[in-house]
């Protein structure tokens, strides 16, 4: 019963049905129809999605619209020529509700001229962004760290210094009582960063609380002795922090003693110089030319695949400056900041030149991380292929939506691809989440077996008033009706709208035979 | 090795740790006071003379052996921090880009 494409199993009771019988077979068969004709059973029995042994399988109708319109939980086809109304019903259902997804007429068209292709490939890159912020999640920490070393500005530091130092050494012989003071060349406490220390207490508490490995943990270190440890490492960690307080208050006496003694001295002061962390700027530097140029480098991030199709994230060097401009999308001109591209210190310097770049953006510019979607020979895809890339896209999205929407999807695929992908996973959808399509095109419309039909028609009276009327039914059924009572025959409806008429299906039908024969 | 000397009442400094190229302190430039930092924090028998007043009878050289030499004190003291800090600089940086390079040019081969 689950398989779409072979017959629905029928099983026949030996139930003799004749009045006055009042008891009947436990198992029933279930279809799912309006009215109950010889026809619409025979139609019903054709689509194992009519049938089915609960009465809770299936789809139920539901007015959607004030007006009374209704459409099925499942799979809706809204037929009708053109400028009948099937996109202005499409558009009153979206208003129904609040998680929609419509896609309206061409939104899905891509060709192969160049706007389109720009337009794909930003598409895609705002599909991927979250794999490329986490490909470059800790080159951005570290250029967060790196981008507020200034290299020139320790050295002009160590300059100033020694400058300072040399002329006070020759004013040595001329001291005045305020230089003569210890305190008025004394240097400041360094204060020493606790965090390698914090890091270990946190690994031990790591290794102490895991629950889930803690047998592979206690086969080498006794627990009692991880206790020790966590102890003892606080312990030390609180004389630390308390001899780094005490020092960080003698540094503010000895600050200030010294900023009254220099005032009042003629004698030049020595400043303050830290080379602790002018050699750790200059370690950082160099490991950040190292990080940079392994983040530069050629790679495959992230594969990806959808139906036929393969995304595929990609991380290279960019390759001139007008790349590095798209990125920001602004119309800064980096052509001075790409000659410096291969000296990853000095590139970030001219970036931070430039002032309209915000720095939290810098680390964009330095691995250029393409989106590229091939198909199944592992080619680009052309302009028709993104166009079904759209539309995959898209229906794997709407299953999270309240309901689908499409308007005339025929308008930007070409015939065949709609019957054996599309077809497929719009019936799929309609499983979860109602779908409604506009649609005249006979491979969309008829092969999709709807649950429900709606057609659309524009009658212009004889005074020229234009009446819109919304037919609806079962497909089974023999007549659809709208809303005042009329009707119209379905089968005329299917012909009219799918087949452009009787005429021309006896005459398509007719073609195909000839070329059978 | 010894980088800071004192010699006949004066500061000397020099940069490959033997006696016969030393310079005298008040000539130092901030490219060689640079190197010396480097210096002591790689070498590790980085020596120098310890800072008396009664050894250095030049009052010029007083101020600035005394400076540079406390300032010197101050990184072989923390010369082991900073060996922990330079090994734990943008680990996960490192490892993550260079491992899935690697990776990948063993899944060419």
């Amino acid at each position: 019963m689950k398989k779409r494409d072979e017959l629905v199993p029928v099983l026949f009771s030996d139930c003799r049905i004749s009045v006055g019988v009042n008891e009947w077979p436990k198992r029933q068969t279930f279809i799912d129809v309006e009215e109950l004709s010889i026809s619409s059973i025979k139609y019903a029995l054709g689509d194992s999605s009519k049938v089915s042994v609960s009465p809770d399988d299936g789809h139920a109708v539901f007015e959607v619209l004030d007006n009374g319109l209704c459409i099925s939980t499942g799979l809706t086809v809204i037929l009708g020529k053109r400028s009948s109304g099937k996109s202005y019903t499409l558009d009153c259902i979206n208003e129904q509700f609040e998680n929609a997804k419509y896609i309206k007429q061409f939104d899905l068209l891509s060709t192969d001229n160049l706007s389109d292709q720009r337009q794909f490939e930003q598409t895609l890159r705002t599909q991927g962004d979250s794999v490329a912020e986490t490909f470059l999640a800790p080159f951005k920490l570290v250029v967060e760290d790196v981008k507020g070393i200034e290299l020139f500005q320790d050295e002009q530091d160590v300059e100033k210094y020694l400058t300072a130092l040399k002329k006070a050494a020759s004013e040595a012989e001329r001291r005045d009582v305020f230089a003569k003071c210890s305190l008025f060349q004394e240097s400041m406490f360094s204060l020493k960063d606790l965090t390698s220390l914090e890091d270990l207490i946190n690994a031990v508490d790591i290794l102490l609380h895991n629950t889930e490995y803690r047998d592979i943990v206690s086969r080498y270190l006794h627990r009692n002795m991880l206790f020790k440890l966590a102890i003892d490492l606080r312990e030390h960690y609180i004389q630390e922090r308390g001899r780094i307080l005490l020092m960080q208050y003698t540094n503010d006496i000895v600050d200030s003693i010294q900023r009254e003694l220099q005032v009042r001295s003629s004698n030049t002061p020595i400043p303050e110089i830290d080379f602790y962390n002018i050699l750790l700027n200059r370690e950082k530097v160099k490991k950040f030319v190292d990080i940079a140029k392994q983040v530069k480098k050629k790679r495959i991030i992230k594969m990806n695949n959808l139906y036929i199709y393969r995304i595929v994230t990609k991380a290279e060097p960019f390759k001139g400056a007008q790349t590095l401009q798209r990125i920001i999308k602004s119309k800064m001109v980096f052509s001075d900041a790409f000659s410096k591209y291969d000296d990853e210190y000095e590139y970030l310097q001219m970036l931070k030149k430039k002032e309209d770049l915000p720095s939290s953006e810098y680390y964009k510019f330095f691995a250029h991380i393409t989106h590229e979607v091939l198909n199944k020979y592992g080619t680009p895809a052309s302009g028709g292929e993104r166009s079904e890339y759209n539309l995959l896209q898209q229906l794997n999205n709407a299953s999270r939506c309240d309901i689908l929407l499409l308007d005339e999807p025929e308008s930007s695929f070409d015939n065949i691809f709609l019957k054996d992908g599309v077809n497929i996973l719009l019936r799929e959808l309609s499983q979860n989440i109602p779908v409604v399509i506009a649609t005249h095109n006979n491979t969309i419309g008829a092969s999709l077996h709807p649950d429900y039909l709606i057609y659309t028609d524009k009658e212009i009276k004889n005074d020229g008033e234009i009446k819109y009327h919304l037919y609806y039914g079962y497909p089974s059924s023999k007549t659809l009706t709208d809303l005042e009572g009329n009707s119209i025959s379905s089968k005329d409806v299917m012909l009219d709208c799918l087949e452009a008429g009787e005429i021309a299906y006896n005459d398509r039908r007719h073609s195909y035979e000839i070329l059978n024969n | 090795m010894k980088y800071l000397i004192i010699e006949n009442g004066c500061g000397y400094y020099c940069l490959d740790g033997c006696n016969t190229s030393k310079k005298s302190l008040d000539k130092i430039t901030k490219e060689d006071l640079l190197t010396l930092v480097e210096l002591c924090v790689e070498e590790e028998d980085f020596e120098m003379d310890t800072y008396d007043s009664s050894l250095v009878k030049n009052a010029a050289h007083q101020i600035i052996y005394k400076n540079i030499f406390q300032k010197l004190e101050d990184i072989i003291q923390r010369r082991v921090s900073f060996a922990d800090e330079k090994n734990s600089l943008y680990r996960k940086a490192i490892e993550k880009y260079s491992s899935e390079i690697d990776e990948q040019n063993t899944d060419n081969e």
